[in-house]
């Protein structure tokens, strides 16, 4: 099952008001309507998240099927990679810079990245100077996940930064979060 | 295709991705978050109870500390019940 629709749906609530508000006053509805089948008799209560209230789900206990699941261990460097100036490592689930990017430490950048085949938060908040080359390689990266549906989040960047972005006239094309996205980001995209 | 099977299909991939260092803290080492607290939870009753009520004093006992100022719920489904989370809102 690798397209679960319920990651969509649930990825669409948290950018698409309309839908939010729909999807949690008739949440059987909507899922009929994105061809998830609702057995009868069950009822289905929507939670929110908020950025200080986590919540987490027991599967259903009978028929034991959480037994057979087994642990993925995401393919990532588990140690911070140095180089250059910028410091890259992983934090639950979201690539952490910190540091320069620069065109001698960017081509790591882009290695790590390639690394990633689903949407991902990228945490900008350490990072001191990014340079064109900085930018191109999440240009690419971004441009290499929106064809099949997925994006970069980028989060908690920095003014200098994002001006970056600005200037060069890209800003429309990320995302920009802020750093609550970066522990809560896997509620909605939780398949990497 | 059935909403309780692509919840359990959903759920496990986000167990796998909730990592020990979401929670800053002393995790048991070679242990999952799935294999320390939620399959205790699935298989033993009082355990799933103590989960529900009072999180943060199991994860505690797990050496897990949450952010200061989050606070932290379990939910449970069952055969008739199933809990959507859905993230906060941030959209323009």
């Amino acid at each position: 099952m690798n397209q679960n629709p319920l990651n969509e749906i649930i990825a669409r609530t948290a950018l698409d008001k309309d839908f939010r508000e729909e999807f949690i006053n008739h949440p059987a509805e909507v899922l009929q309507r994105e061809g998830i089948e609702v057995p009868p008799g069950v009822t289905i209560k929507i939670v929110e998240n908020t950025d200080d209230r986590l919540h987490i789900v027991i599967p259903a206990a009978p028929g034991g099927q959480p037994e057979t699941w087994t642990w993925k261990e995401p393919e990532r460097s588990p140690e911070a990679v140095q180089c250059e100036g910028l410091t890259m490592s992983w934090d639950a689930g979201a690539l952490c810079l910190s540091g320069r990017i620069t065109a001698e430490n960017a081509p790591l950048l882009l290695r790590e990245l390639d690394k990633v085949g689903k949407t991902l938060v990228v945490d900008l908040s350490a990072v001191s100077f990014m340079g064109s080359a900085g930018l191109a390689v999440l240009l690419a990266t971004q441009k290499r996940l929106s064809k099949k549906g997925q994006q970069i989040f980028l989060c908690d960047v920095p003014e200098p930064v994002k001006n970056l972005f600005h200037l060069a006239g890209l800003e429309n094309l990320f995302k920009f979060v802020g750093n609550n996205m970066k522990y809560l980001w896997w509620v909605g995209f939780p398949s990497f | 295709m059935k909403l309780p099977q692509l919840m359990n299909n959903f759920l496990e991939n986000f167990y796998a991705y909730f990592s020990p260092s979401v929670v800053h803290g002393a995790y048991l080492p070679g242990t999952s978050f799935y294999e320390a607290i939620i399959l205790p939870a699935v298989r033993s009753e009082p355990f799933r109870r103590k989960l529900l009520d009072d999180p943060e004093a199991v994860l505690s006992d797990f050496g897990m500390v949450l952010p200061s100022g989050m606070t932290i719920r379990f939910l449970e489904n069952t055969e008739d019940t199933i809990h959507i989370v859905i993230p906060p809102y941030i959209g323009e």
